[in-house]
């Protein structure tokens, strides 16, 4: 537990309400090369070991603030899926360092929400996580998704990779990747409250 | 007697599953777990398995309760159908999913899951 809250810390900002109904700029693009600009004010941001025990813990808080926040029960369902998933690749794809952390980025003009891990990406994995984009640029969310069941039925016994696409899919949020310097990896999730 | 009813139950935190024969397995719970196929893959090989032998025409699988997964666990009914799709028709059985169309999850994968075996794969939801 020491080591946990060593690493991990949470900050709150309550600067949404000042900011509802402002006007955004939308999304258009699906995956992005560029390092997305953020949605407003940060709301939360969490960082800690990218082990698996934890993801559990951050995807409920995520979800819990994110129903309290915006009172509405299916943004909080989208968010848990999106928190899910993204906090999964970070740590499936993570350097496993002692160092390397994992920070997620919970932020909303009261419009668009938008979620955002960054972590330091296992350089073996990199080659992988760029495919899978590669292959989500080639569809739209749904044919995605089909695409990734089809590849998950061919190739019995491989690893899933159905995550990026039932994010997609399933929350209807627009992904966008970007490298941020030395093997850092950020994975941004915008989808409309 | 029911080779389904003899299929050993996994073991897994928050996830539990009823098997009711001869045809109705209920999964409950929340599958989220690192790798979620080295707990449960057996487990769903067993049950085909004992659908084949039991010489089954329909496999009820009530998702209903089952109120989160991640990507990994969804593999699980991916590698299911593609067990169904390689039988003979003589051997092949229907999987029919009862989902509950307000979870969100149930309603996109299995719709999904269906374009696998079109003619295996049944979504009853409600």
């Amino acid at each position: 537990m020491a080591r946990a809250l060593h690493w991990a810390s949470l900050r709150l900002n309550r600067r949404l309400q000042t900011r509802r109904g402002k006007a955004l700029q939308s999304t258009t693009n699906t995956i992005s090369s560029k390092p997305p600009r953020p949605k407003g004010p940060l709301l939360v941001s969490v960082c800690f070991r990218p082990v698996w025990a934890y993801i559990d813990g951050v995807r409920e808080f995520g979800r819990f603030f994110c129903e309290t926040t915006f009172k509405q029960p299916e943004v909080a369902e989208r968010a848990r899926v999106v928190l899910q998933e993204t906090l999964e690749n970070a740590v499936k794809y993570s350097s496993p360092s002692d160092d390397s952390r994992l920070e997620i980025e919970i932020s909303s003009d009261g419009a668009e929400l938008q979620i955002s891990t960054l972590s330091h990406a296992d350089p073996k994995h990199l080659q992988s996580l760029r495919e899978e984009i590669e292959m989500l640029r080639r569809f739209d969310p749904e044919a995605a998704f089909i695409a990734a069941f089809a590849r998950a039925a061919r190739e019995p016994g491989a690893p899933a990779r159905l995550g990026l696409a039932r994010m997609r899919f399933e929350t209807q949020f627009e992904l966008s990747v970007s490298e941020e310097g030395e093997g850092n990896v950020r994975l941004t999730a915008v989808g409309k409250l | 007697m029911s080779k389904l009813a003899e299929v050993g139950l996994p073991t897994l935190e928050n996830f539990s599953v009823q098997i009711k024969p001869p045809a109705l397995v209920q999964l409950l719970g929340v599958i989220a777990i690192a790798e979620p196929g080295r707990v449960l893959s057996a487990f769903f090989a067993g049950l085909h398995r004992a659908a084949c032998e039991d010489r089954l025409r329909e496999v009820s699988v009530d998702v209903r309760h089952l109120t989160f997964v991640n990507s990994s666990a969804i593999r699980l009914f991916v590698d299911w159908t593609t067990w169904l799709r390689n039988l003979g028709p003589s051997e092949s059985y229907t999987l029919r999913f009862r989902t509950d169309r307000r979870i969100t999850w149930q309603r996109t994968s299995f719709s999904v899951l269906q374009t696998l075996a079109p003619n295996a794969i049944v979504i009853d939801a409600e």
